[in-house]
């Protein structure tokens, strides 16, 4: 089945269903205290959130680290919703459009570990991670900020922010798990930067109390955390296991509390698998369905024949199965994606709202044909395909469909696969003659969506797209602090960026959230803060 | 086929069992790669409708795949590459392998000394770690694959060859050869290179096994011929390993295939070892 919007409301409200249910039984029931919850992990490269992209990291950092925002988690959050609520921050104004104050939480406590050895944390310390954040050398996340002018401690507990532009989605960023980490000067004096795991030192829930390369990460309850009470759990005990055949055993004899993908899940393949047999070995298992945020596409050199003329990127978009694609490589269930991907419920345009452009996503090989043949590409034409696996089969699976699709409308596609290393330092940045296949950052908001790739000049401007009319309204979007004609900017958008079709979107999985039912209070969502999701949880058992 | 030709073969399966099966599989091999497209009743990516995961049945003799892809015919189209792979890396190794063993073993000396450092520093390497980096630098691909295989059997084989070159550079005709005023290009390609023949023979036929195995493991660990084309090792380590419980044969044929592949490559380089090598020749093992 590919899912409609209607489709998706169900989902969500399905998933606010069973999520709104779970605060009563909250209520009915005392937290408890204690216990160690496990996970399945990933080894990060090295701890430094400034030097990295790498979800490997961010994940790591997400139990031991504040920021000044966060995105509120647990039951009563729909997944695919990023509500924002203060974590170092106590409260926060906005004087004017181009100007923050955020008032700190008083009598927070770094680590007690050395060199800061649990001193307060105050105002400063906010400047300082925000413009190392800012001017540290290799930090490609820079970009979500690059709307700071400055930043000011005007007294040790408030944080004033000034914008050079407007930028409505700065809130949004600072909540971000991927932007910044608030970590303390004296640490990174005495390191030279934040790569080692000793100097892990943050203000989060736990403190990261040991690492063992490729094998795990362990962390314990920080007890001077800000919030008096939390976390609830003792220990989380993160396994770094890098085979599936072993993750899915491990998580089959009830060794990991979460579901061992990418963000608490199980991917559909193997959940088709195992689903039945979980039901009699772990019956109290819970679980909640919501679309990926991930999606891939085609990307092209859309300053180039023959991708810059639009028909020949039409008929590319109608020469692609989507619904064989979610049929053979998602098990039947996913969600055709516009420019912004369906699970961003709030701002991805509905299909059937798309307009003229929605005839693009429709499956009509003929119509593709005729299309190249007025382009005048009757016979088609020969490109590439830059790509990596990740890893992942069903990457490898998808491609393979488009490859096939492409051919029978008459484009010969030959692969370029690469090593992943060598895949991001070139194609991931447009750095390619022909066209690129592969995944995108599965972002929490459309900005990063669209802004990043359709923007001229951008890094991730993969298709090289110089179009007036879409950098003009990306720029309006992001000074439209009005919620209703932000959104209706964002769907213009959608639906210009439909009829032009630099990129060709894939659809995108559902994700099968699971967690062990002992676990209390905690709700799955997209994005890597799996400390924040488990910072209000507690186990009982 | 004449008389003769028969009573050879006869012979041979007779004194040698294992490797007239080997045989067989290898000929079977060569027949699936030249005529993949006449043996294959599918294109290696063809989708058939309604077709996703079938076990096997008599429309599709080993089952269909999770893309809707006739598994006999990926199988099929899957040999083309491993018998690629394995003859080109062999060639090209064993070409490698005969200049440097042939070369070091002949003149001996300086030469000899500082060839077998070489070759002993590039043996001291974990093939792996050999292969991965040409991989990683060069990218993925047959000729690739090719290449960084190669360079890994030329080493060992260079070996061999030249211990075989030296025990018949000390012959007596090699010697009178000299002595009658024979260069060392005359010597090299009139009588040491005919007499190592049946070593390189053999390294080759062992060789080709060897060579199938590892680009089954690259394929398996995505360094192989990209896909869609079909490669053994990929189709095992891709959506066969995916789909292990659900449809078993997507694992299977392919594991099935490149063990034959291998077993039948190294029985017959056995038996040709045990039939070439004056040393074996009457032995009874089979």
């Amino acid at each position: 089945m590919n899912l409609s919007r209607r489709h998706l409301l169900k989902l969500g409200g399905a998933a606010l269903a069973g999520a709104s249910m779970a605060p009563v039984v909250a209520r009915a029931q005392t937290p408890k205290r204690g216990g160690t919850l496990a996970i399945r992990t990933w080894d990060p490269p090295h701890f430094d959130p400034f030097q990295t992209i790498s979800y490997k990291t961010h994940i790591a950092l997400s139990f031991t680290h504040s920021r000044l925002l966060r995105h509120k988690a647990g039951p009563s959050v729909v997944p695919g919703a990023f509500p924002i609520e203060g974590d170092l921050a106590e409260s926060w104004t906005q004087p004017n459009e181009m100007t923050y104050v955020f008032k700190l939480r008083k009598g927070v406590r770094w680590q007690a570990k050395p060199p800061v050895n649990g001193r307060e944390l105050t105002a400063d310390d906010i400047v300082f991670s925000v413009n190392h954040f800012l001017t540290v050398k290799g930090n490609a996340n820079a970009y979500m900020l690059k709307s700071v002018d400055k930043v000011e401690a005007p007294d040790k507990y408030t944080v004033k922010f000034t914008l050079k532009e407007p930028f409505v989605w700065f809130l949004d960023m600072l909540a971000n798990p991927h932007a910044v980490a608030i970590v303390a000067k004296e640490v990174v004096e005495k390191h030279g930067d934040l790569k080692k795991w000793e100097s892990v030192i943050g203000t989060g829930p736990w403190m990261l109390d040991s690492y063992r390369p490729n094998v795990g990460l362990t962390y314990v309850r920080n007890p001077n955390y800000f919030i008096q009470g939390l976390p609830y759990i003792d220990r989380v005990e993160a396994t770094v296991d890098e085979d599936n055949a072993s993750r899915m055993a491990a998580f089959l004899s009830g060794k990991y509390d979460l579901g061992w993908a990418f963000p608490g899940t199980i991917d559909r393949v193997d959940w088709v698998q195992v689903k039945d047999t979980l039901a009699q070995r772990r019956p109290n298992l819970k679980t909640v369905e919501f679309p990926s945020p991930v999606m891939n596409h085609i990307s092209m050199r859309t300053d180039q024949k023959p991708f810059s003329d639009v028909r020949v990127r039409h008929a590319m978009s109608m020469a692609i199965d989507r619904k064989a694609i979610i049929e053979s490589a998602y098990e039947g269930v996913g969600a055709i994606n516009p420019p912004v991907p369906a699970a961003l419920k709030e701002w991805s345009v509905p299909l059937d709202k798309l307009g003229e452009g929605a005839k693009y996503y429709k499956h009509d090989p003929a119509e593709a044909k005729r299309l190249l043949a007025a382009a005048g590409y009757a016979n088609g034409f020969p490109a590439s395909m830059c790509f990596t696996t990740y890893g992942t089969p069903v990457l490898v699976d998808i491609m393979q469909l488009v490859q096939k699709d492409l051919k029978n409308v008459g484009i010969d596609v030959k692969i370029d696969q690469k090593e992943y290393g060598a895949y991001i330092a070139t194609c991931f940045y447009g750095k390619f003659d022909s066209m690129t296949f592969g995944p995108q950052t599965g972002f929490l908001e459309p900005d990063n969506f669209l802004f990043g790739q359709y923007y001229p000049e951008e890094l991730k401007n993969q298709s090289h797209i110089n179009d007036p009319v879409v950098a003009d309204m990306l720029v309006r979007q992001r000074r439209t602090l009005d919620l209703t004609k932000r959104r209706e900017i964002i769907y213009d958008i959608q639906r210009h960026l439909a009829k032009q079709q630099y990129y060709v979107q894939m659809p995108s999985p559902i994700y099968v959230g699971v967690w062990e039912g002992a676990l209390k209070n905690y709700g799955p969502n997209m994005g890597y803060d799996y400390g924040g999701r488990l910072t209000a949880a507690w186990l009982d058992r | 086929m004449g008389v003769d030709t028969v009573r050879v073969v006869g012979s041979f399966t007779r004194r040698k069992p294992l490797g007239a099966i080997g045989a067989v599989i290898v000929v079977a091999l060569l027949l699936m790669a030249v005529f993949a497209e006449r043996i294959a009743p599918h294109g290696y990516d063809d989708t058939i409708r309604g077709a996703r995961m079938k076990p096997p049945s008599a429309a599709h003799w080993l089952g269909t795949d999770n893309l809707s892809r006739d598994m006999w015919s990926r199988i099929v189209y899957g040999a083309r590459v491993s018998v690629t792979v394995g003859f080109a890396t062999v060639a090209l190794a064993v070409t490698l392998a005969t200049a440097i063993g042939v070369s070091s073993g002949y003149f001996g000396g300086v030469y000899d000394l500082v060839i077998q450092r070489v070759v002993d520093a590039w043996l001291s390497f974990p093939y792996l770690v050999i292969v991965l980096s040409v991989m990683a630098v060069l990218g993925p691909g047959l000729l690739n694959v090719v290449l960084s295989l190669a360079i890994i059997i030329a080493a060992v084989n260079s070996r061999v060859i030249r211990g075989a070159t030296i025990a018949i550079a000390q012959g007596t005709y090699v010697e009178a050869a000299r002595a009658l005023g024979c260069g060392h290009a005359r010597i090299l390609v009139r009588h040491i290179l005919p007499n190592v023949t049946a070593t390189i023979i053999i390294l080759a036929t062992i060789g080709l096994g060897a060579a199938i195995l590892a680009e089954s493991g690259l394929s398996f660990l995505g360094f192989g011929v990209p896909p869609p084309y079909p490669a053994w090792g990929a189709m095992l380590s891709g959506s066969g390993r995916t789909y292990m419980f659900r449809a078993p044969w997507m694992a299977i044929w392919p594991g099935l295939a490149i063990s034959l592949a291998v077993f039948g490559f190294n029985m017959l380089g056995d038996a040709l070892r045990d039939v070439l090598d004056p040393r074996l020749r009457g032995g009874s093992a089979r």
